[in-house]
């Protein structure tokens, strides 16, 4: 073996090892509007007083990919996802506390679309560990792991002691990212007495993930 | 499914970890999940999962070790939580993030109890390795890691986990003799934390 061809080999080898892929997303960016504008932390969250919170929206939509060994193979979207027309409209709710005494009652959550009144989940999974690594995780998004309680989550008031993860469903059809939209987190509480809800705005943006 | 075992760093205890606890104010006793599958394994018409993830019996190792210290220090300000907690992994993915504890308990001293995850077959069987916890005295303050060891116990051949129903509680995976064994397991850790003599 020359050393001009050990260059190659490495070259090779390294595309013989398997696939990757980018994926680029139309997705439904938070931001915290109540009960103070702040900006999110880099793993997601808005920090309030005493509780960190995240609210990830599941309405998600590939538009773009390149896949490949190395990512050079286009995939234009219409062939990754189409719009979803069923009903179901998941969100995450991560919770972060310090301290003891908070409690979350997922069942008082309320979705905000358009100009309607607040729309109640018709179920709950949790309380649930937050999933962590970034595999396949576009950023920003924080989602729900291990889930304990199975498919029967809590919506009446828990004890949150620790970082900790609901998913609510909503019964309407995931909006696309144009619309915005509104999640109140009605239900948590500490020490007893209801916590200033914090109020997330929903608007269109654009994430990427890798694979 | 290959697992390693975990590689984890003993702390001895010193005369001072002892001297801590027993002038302590706040004390506090937590354990992780140590069930990851909670069942039904069987839907009626299909499987869902054919094995189970499961630890040492994280709970009951802890709440023997609780008892034996309360009696042997005359340790009452001991909080035993009886809810487990989540693992999330510190960066090597050993050791349970204590950050996460200084959240939840902002002062004093945690006592924690931890077990890697591993499969049991839906028709039962040995687990890959022996079960093994890890335990820590962890200052929160400074989060500083007063002592840590780790003890482990044969399990023997567990019978199958229920099929049909959902798993009440990872105690239930473990014959009666395989659970007296983990309780020996809680006093070795309790042995070398107050530095008896290994047996």
């Amino acid at each position: 073996m020359t050393p001009r061809s050990v260059p190659g080999i490495a070259l090779i080898l390294i595309l013989a090892q398997g696939c990757t892929a980018v994926l680029w997303w139309e997705i439904s960016r938070p931001t915290l509007e109540r009960p103070a504008s702040t900006a999110m932390d880099e793993n997601g969250y808005f920090g309030l007083p005493g509780v960190k919170v995240a609210v990830t929206a599941r309405n998600d939509r590939a538009t773009f990919a390149m896949a490949g060994p190395l990512p050079i193979f286009p995939l234009p979207g219409s062939v990754l996802d189409v719009p979803q027309r069923e009903f179901g409209f998941w969100i995450h709710v991560a919770i972060d506390p310090e301290g003891e005494g908070f409690t979350f009652a997922p069942g008082e959550v309320r979705l905000h679309l358009d100009e309607r009144a607040g729309l109640a989940p018709t179920a709950a999974r949790g309380p649930a560990a937050v999933r962590e690594g970034s595999q396949g995780l576009r950023d920003g998004a924080v989602l729900c792991g291990f889930n304990p309680s199975g498919d029967n989550g809590a919506t009446a008031p828990i004890p949150v002691m620790e970082r900790t993860c609901f998913s609510l469903r909503f019964e309407t059809v995931p909006p696309d990212a144009d619309t915005r939209f509104v999640v109140r987190l009605d239900g948590l509480a500490k020490d007893g007495r209801p916590v200033d809800p914090p109020q997330i705005l929903f608007t269109k943006g654009r994430a990427r993930s890798f694979y | 499914m290959l697992a390693l075992p975990a590689c984890v760093a003993r702390v001895p205890p010193s005369p001072e970890t002892i001297a801590a606890l027993t002038h302590e104010r706040q004390i506090v006793a937590v354990h992780y999940h140590a069930l990851g599958t909670f069942g039904p394994l069987h839907d009626g018409s299909r499987v869902v999962d054919g094995s189970v993830r499961m630890a040492a019996p994280t709970a009951w190792i802890k709440d023997r070790f609780v008892l034996s210290l309360q009696a042997r220090l005359g340790l009452q300000q001991i909080r035993n939580v009886p809810e487990p907690r989540f693992a999330y992994l510190e960066r090597e993915r050993v050791t349970p993030d204590a950050v996460a504890l200084k959240r939840t308990f902002e002062r004093g001293l945690v006592f924690d109890f931890y077990s890697q995850w591993q499969y049991l077959p839906a028709k039962g069987g040995r687990l890959y390795r022996q079960p093994e916890i890890q335990a820590r005295l962890i200052r929160l303050d400074a989060l500083s890691v007063l002592w840590a060891d780790s003890c482990g116990f044969e399990a023997g051949s567990l019978p199958p986990p229920p099929m049909f129903i959902r798993i009440e509680s990872v105690e239930k995976l473990y014959t009666p003799a395989a659970l007296d064994r983990a309780s020996g397991c809680a006093d070795t850790l309790v042995a070398r934390l107050l530095g008896d003599r290994e047996r």
